[in-house]
């Protein structure tokens, strides 16, 4: 039992952190077609933000946290300017080119700047284990699910009934045709491309302190979160949230049953095996993100 | 079918094109308010290419577009709907995922009077076939339907000139006649200025109070409807109908 729910919470959090990731991939690639490979270093950007500002500047906690998604925010104004508005109308092999560029210099930076060392990020929540009967949980796991939930539910609000929300969608859909309404297309590309970049943040945030920080933390993460974009339906968000905490649930079930190093080859065969009986994912190919 | 004497939307030597590539080169003509225009032309002439210059899609290279009396070359889409200029562009042109309200709703983006709400009821009256379907997904609708809703999305934008690239495209004859008589009802009750592109251009004449020819991005004739449909040399060359 016990055994059982530790895998459990285990799962979920591998599966939001994987979902935090594949959420900014399905909006970007839903509402602006724009596949971005260097969307796991935005999440390895976040948690190297989280580090300095604990251990350099000496923040608490629970100022730094919300810090890194707002720095994370500002990273996305940057992204936009200087890579997605100079490629949004060429063709994706460009696209293609700049995104995988831009994560192989964000990557080596990282080397350069902080040397391949792992760091470790702490948070007081990491010492405060709630007893919960026969099983312990660290305050810090509560606060990664919680913090996964209520952001995930104020972005399916906010595309849904704010004028920006709907105005996203509304591009998703058909971009010739908001256009048409009077959509403002560039002020939604970055606005999708924030939203994408603070949802990296949120993961750095709340997920570095349970896990070490260093150059290649995200590279299996991006991985794992393409695939959750893939089964979920190319651009479908919630298909990719769900199918994020499905390959979460996944490792930890087959970790638990079978054997540690099977468990990537379990997961991607899982989705192989998807993608035979459904080319277009689980959720459909509609590009859709309400 | 009398044209107004100061024309609502005016272009005058229009030169607009594609990158490197000029596709409008000198096309002036003028439009009042209440009347219907309709441009003919052969394929690949520019007809597409002049709707979306009125409507800011594309930039006026030369000359300039006037609207009540003021340039609004400069501006662009978003400022030229807040001015009233709307456009049903070629093509299926509305969101599938949403439903019908939301579409219309879409469809009035740029505005913020609280006289939306009261807009779409009058739209559903008008084209009840909308309001049963007010809660389906547009994406669900047959071809003829999605082009009603999308001619409603454009006139949630209360425009005074409405911008219509082939309304008749693939529609049955029965419904093409009725797209072509509510043209007509909008121009006349509500005063707009409609500049439609038809292939059915002997329909479109007969319902038309101008005609504009495009010929290599160029006006090679105009006249009213009736002087259009009596012009030999238009008659061969547009309407393929028997010289009288
Ligand atoms: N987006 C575009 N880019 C480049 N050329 C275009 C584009 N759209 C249309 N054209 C060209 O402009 C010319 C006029 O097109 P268009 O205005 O659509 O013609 P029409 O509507 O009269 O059939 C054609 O030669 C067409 O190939
Ligand atoms: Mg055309």
């Amino acid at each position: 039992m016990d055994l059982l729910f530790t895998q459990l919470l285990n799962g979920l959090t591998a599966g939001a952190e994987y979902a935090l990731v594949a959420a900014g991939l399905a909006l970007l690639f839903g509402i602006l077609q724009i596949v971005n490979f260097a969307h796991g270093e935005f999440y390895m950007l976040a948690a190297f933000i989280l580090y300095v500002l604990l251990a350099v500047v000496g923040l608490p906690y629970y100022a730094a946290a919300p810090l890194t998604v707002l720095l994370m925010a500002c990273a996305g104004v940057l992204f936009y300017a200087i890579v997605i508005s100079r490629v949004i109308s060429r063709p994706w092999q460009i696209q293609l080119i700049s995104t995988l560029a831009l994560s192989i210099v964000m990557i080596n930076l990282a080397i350069v700047l902080s040397g391949p060392t792992p760091r470790y990020v702490e948070s007081p929540l990491n010492n405060v284990i709630l007893d919960l009967g026969s099983v312990r949980i660290s305050a810090q796991r509560v606060l990664v699910l919680l913090g996964t939930i209520v952001s995930f539910a104020a972005l399916y609000l906010g595309l849904k009934y704010t004028r920006t929300g709907k105005a996203m969608r509304a591009v998703a859909q058909n971009r010739e045709a908001a256009a048409v309404v009077g959509i403002g297309v560039p002020v939604i590309g970055l606005v999708t491309t924030v939203v994408a970049a603070s949802f990296a943040g949120l993961a750095g945030a709340l997920i570095a302190p349970l896990y070490a920080v260093g150059p290649t933390m995200a590279v299996l993460v991006n991985i794992k979160a393409f695939a959750a974009v893939i089964v979920g339906g190319f651009g479908n968000v919630k298909g990719a949230i769900v199918a994020a905490f499905v390959i979460g649930l996944l490792e930890a079930a087959s970790t638990t049953l079978i054997s540690t190093e099977y468990t990537d080859a379990i997961v991607f065969g899982g989705m192989i095996l998807i993608l035979l009986f459904r080319p277009n994912g689980l959720f459909g190919k509609a590009v859709r993100v309400g | 079918m009398a044209v107004e004497k100061e024309p609502l939307l005016e272009l005058r030597d229009v030169h607009a094109g594609y990158g490197e590539l000029s596709i409008l080169k000198g096309v002036s003509f003028g439009v009042g308010g209440g009347t219907v225009t309709s441009v003919i032309g052969a394929n690949g002439a520019g007809k597409s290419t002049l709707l979306k210059t009125i409507f800011g899609m594309l930039k006026v290279r030369e000359g300039d577009v006037s609207f009540e009396g003021r340039s609004i070359a400069a501006l662009g889409t978003v400022k030229r709907l807040k001015a009233g200029i709307a456009i049903v562009p070629q093509g299926r042109c509305n969101f599938p995922q949403m439903t019908i309200r939301e579409n219309l709703e879409m469809g009035a983006y740029t505005r913020s009077d609280d006289g939306i709400e009261a807009d779409l009821q009058h739209m559903v009256d008008q084209f009840p076939i909308l309001r049963e379907k007010l809660h389906l997904l547009a994406g669900d609708m047959s071809g003829g339907q999605q082009q009603m809703l999308e001619m409603a999305m454009a006139l949630m934008v209360r425009p005074r000139v409405l911008l219509l690239d082939e309304p008749s495209l693939g529609l049955s004859p029965m419904m093409i006649d009725e797209v072509f008589t509510s043209i007509r009802s909008l121009a006349e009750v509500n005063g707009m200025a409609i500049i439609m592109v038809e292939q059915n251009a002997v329909q479109a004449l007969k319902i038309s109070d101008l005609g504009v020819v495009i010929e290599l991005g160029r006006v090679s004739a105009t006249g009213t409807g009736p002087e259009m449909l009596n012009d030999p040399d238009i008659r061969k060359a547009y309407l393929g109908l028997p010289v009288i």
